[in-house]
């Protein structure tokens, strides 16, 4: 091999340069073979041991499907209530946007944020109907 | 826990809707008070992109078309679309309906949503026509 410092060729198992004594040989990167676990003999009464499955051979998970929510968003806009209609709208489309860019947890995120801004529409709507129904009644 | 919920939304807004409708069947807004406004309009005699959205309905249900578009042309593009997307969730209950839509459109369909609130509160001729009926009356901002 040659010497990394000054370049002369040394023997293969020369430990350091015969001319610059720089050291040659790098220890030895310690390769650690992959082994399976090794097979146990269950105790009495014990589950038998089942090597876990190997990387590659199970199918990946698919991830449930991560609703918008656009649909009800446009009928709050339309039907119900308009600031929170725009903005279940606004956040439907950042669930799109996060799903296009494969930010699956902040899909689920702005999901779960569009659901409650539905909700708030549903509650802002029969709210005010109650209202209007009381205030017909000459309740107020 | 994320099924229950869903399905709850699905099924309170597909109520929500044929209550609505049913309501229309029965009852003429305007010549009724059981049917309630719009609550923007009557604190702030503004129009909110949902006014004439019950009596679009009402034309609807009674076979007029053309008047249903004059009442509120947004909701009455947006019916089908509406309808169409609580189908899906129906008939799929997890799936994601519309989430495939590029992010700009669905934000594109906000700004028209806005542009259309503005424009049917100009006074002014091509706009107040999307104002409740088509009528260019009480629109708040008069143009010169």
């Amino acid at each position: 091999m040659f010497c990394p410092q000054c370049g002369s060729k040394n023997d293969e198992q020369s430990l350091h340069c015969s001319q610059c004594g720089a050291a040659l040989q790098q220890p030895p990167a310690v390769q650690a073979p992959v082994q399976a676990p090794p097979p146990q003999y269950p105790a009495p009464g014990a589950q038998p041991y089942y090597p876990p499955p190997q990387f590659g051979t199970a199918p990946p998970p698919t991830l449930p499907p991560v609703p918008n929510y656009l649909t009800q968003a446009i009928m709050a806009t339309i039907f119900c209530c308009i600031p929170v209609g725009i903005f279940a709208i606004i956040r439907a489309n950042e669930v799109n946007k996060k799903l296009a860019a494969g930010d699956y947890a902040g899909a689920v995120q702005a999901s779960n944020s569009a659901k409650s801004l539905c909700w708030w529409s549903v509650g802002a709507g029969i709210g005010f109907t109650i209202l209007y129904y009381m205030h017909q009644l000459g309740k107020f | 826990m994320r099924n229950s919920s869903d399905r709850s939304i699905t099924i309170v807004s597909t109520l929500g809707l044929a209550a609505m409708v049913t309501a229309v069947c029965f009852l003429r807004p305007g010549a009724t008070s059981w049917l309630p406004p719009c609550p923007l309009h009557a604190l702030t005699g503004f129009y909110c992109p949902g006014c004439g959205s019950t009596r679009m309905l009402y034309y609807l249900v009674h076979g007029e078309p053309g008047m249903a578009f004059r009442e509120n042309a947004l909701s009455f593009l947006a019916l089908p679309v509406v309808l169409y997307g609580l189908v899906r969730q129906w008939m799929r209950p997890n799936s994601g309906v519309f989430t495939r839509i590029r992010p700009g459109w669905v934000l594109a369909f906000g700004g028209l949503v806005i542009a259309f609130t503005v424009a049917r509160n100009i006074s002014a001729q091509p706009f107040c026509s999307l104002a409740p009926g088509g009528e260019c009356r009480t629109a708040l901002v008069q143009a010169r």
